[in-house]
């Protein structure tokens, strides 16, 4: 055989790490099945943390570029919902609509303190979860809110009333 | 090209062919301040996806609202941001706890815990800014309360300006805090980390008790 000096050093290297083996083989027959040095184990390590890595792009892609500023609209045909100047509630939503001076209003009957879907009752926005109540235009009347509830645009569209709801308050 | 980049100075500093084995041993460092820098790290890479939606100032609370509700993902890395937030401080406590428990503030060390306790400042000053961007009541007090606490110091005004704006716009966000919270503080503490991780080696290590 033709070998330099380098192959034969790898050879004996490898010859070597096998006599290793074999005498630790007759010390304790434990680990016959599975065997791995540290240095592979280490790799192994290397390349879960790689594709651990590597799965989260998908969702890390889908998380940059979704649209914050996108509007979702709601659409209300308006002999669905005959408006007066009362607030009246599209049905499983938490938008309420009326007819104001300036023509169709929309309002969000969210509490602006923690989120809780308020109630209208008796000409008053009034939150169940930590009392605060707000006047018909949704002004703050008593804490711990202290923003007014949000207002949505309303366009009328042909026979439909168009509600933006902005997910930026 | 592997070993050229091997044979330079700081690769062979921050990856040694070899080190004092007592340095390794698990009880000499408890992992701490590795952990504390792998908590830094987890911050800084989730942070930077918070930039995508975060909006300072007004719209703050609504927009993280929005990363948690509504972005895909949004809440698990705002939850890790968060999580390795306040983490990262158990860790920094902890691992203050053992070097003094190591009495390894003394020279030749001393400036490295001059250092790290800067890095500990920094920190608890960072944690706090982030705590004030969320935007909410809780926050929007807390600004009060830190803009107050400063305004008593000499020049208070300015240094208020400096670190929150001029004015206090009532929602705890504001531009200037975010300016600090995702640059100035993040940079200095990488700088002075880098330092105090080179001072360890310069030291001689870590020696078990």
């Amino acid at each position: 055989m033709n070998l330099n000096k380098g192959a034969k050093h790898y050879i004996m290297k490898q010859e070597k790490l096998l006599g290793l083996k074999a005498k630790m083989e007759t010390k304790s027959n434990k680990s016959e099945q599975f065997e791995m040095s540290r240095r592979e184990l280490l790799r192994l390590g290397k390349a879960v943390v790689l594709l651990s890595m590597a799965s989260a792009v998908y969702p890390l892609s889908h998380y940059v570029v979704w649209d914050s500023h996108k509007q979702n609209q709601i659409v209300v045909a308006k002999k669905d919902l005959m408006l007066t100047s009362e607030w009246k509630r599209v049905a499983q939503s938490r938008v309420w609509l009326r007819y104001g001076a300036d023509g169709p209003e929309g309002i969000l009957a969210t509490c602006t303190h923690l989120g809780c879907e308020v109630n209208f009752e008796a000409g008053e926005w009034i939150c169940p979860c930590h009392g605060s109540r707000y006047d018909q235009d949704g002004r703050v009347v008593h804490g711990p809110a202290v923003k007014p509830l949000r207002r949505l645009k309303v366009k009328e569209i042909a026979n439909n009333y168009q509600v933006e709801i902005n997910n930026y308050g | 090209m592997a070993k050229s980049l091997r044979s330079i100075a700081f690769v062979q500093h921050i990856r040694p062919r070899s080190l004092p084995a007592h340095s390794l041993r698990f009880w000499a460092t408890l992992c701490m301040g590795g952990l504390s820098f792998l908590a830094f790290l987890v911050t800084v890479v989730t942070g930077m996806f918070l930039l995508f939606h975060y909006v300072p100032g007004e719209q703050a609370y609504n927009s993280v609202a929005d990363i948690v509700s509504l972005a895909p993902y949004g809440s698990i890395i705002r939850s890790l941001h968060y999580w390795a937030a306040q983490g990262m401080v158990l860790a920094i406590l902890l691992h203050m706890a053992r070097v003094v428990w190591h009495q390894a503030y003394r020279p030749p060390r001393e400036m490295n815990w001059i250092i790290g306790v800067f890095l500990f400042l920094l920190t608890l000053i960072l944690d706090f800014s982030g705590y004030l961007l969320r935007g909410d009541r809780q926050g929007a007090a807390a600004q009060e309360v830190a803009r107050g606490l400063l305004h008593g110091l000499p020049w208070g005004s300015s240094l208020t300006a400096l670190f929150f704006g001029a004015s206090d716009l009532g929602h705890g966000s504001s531009l200037t805090l975010y300016v600090w919270h995702v640059f100035i503080l993040p940079g200095t503490l990488l700088v002075l980390q880098l330092w105090h991780f080179w001072r360890v080696r310069r030291d001689g290590g870590v020696r078990p008790l």
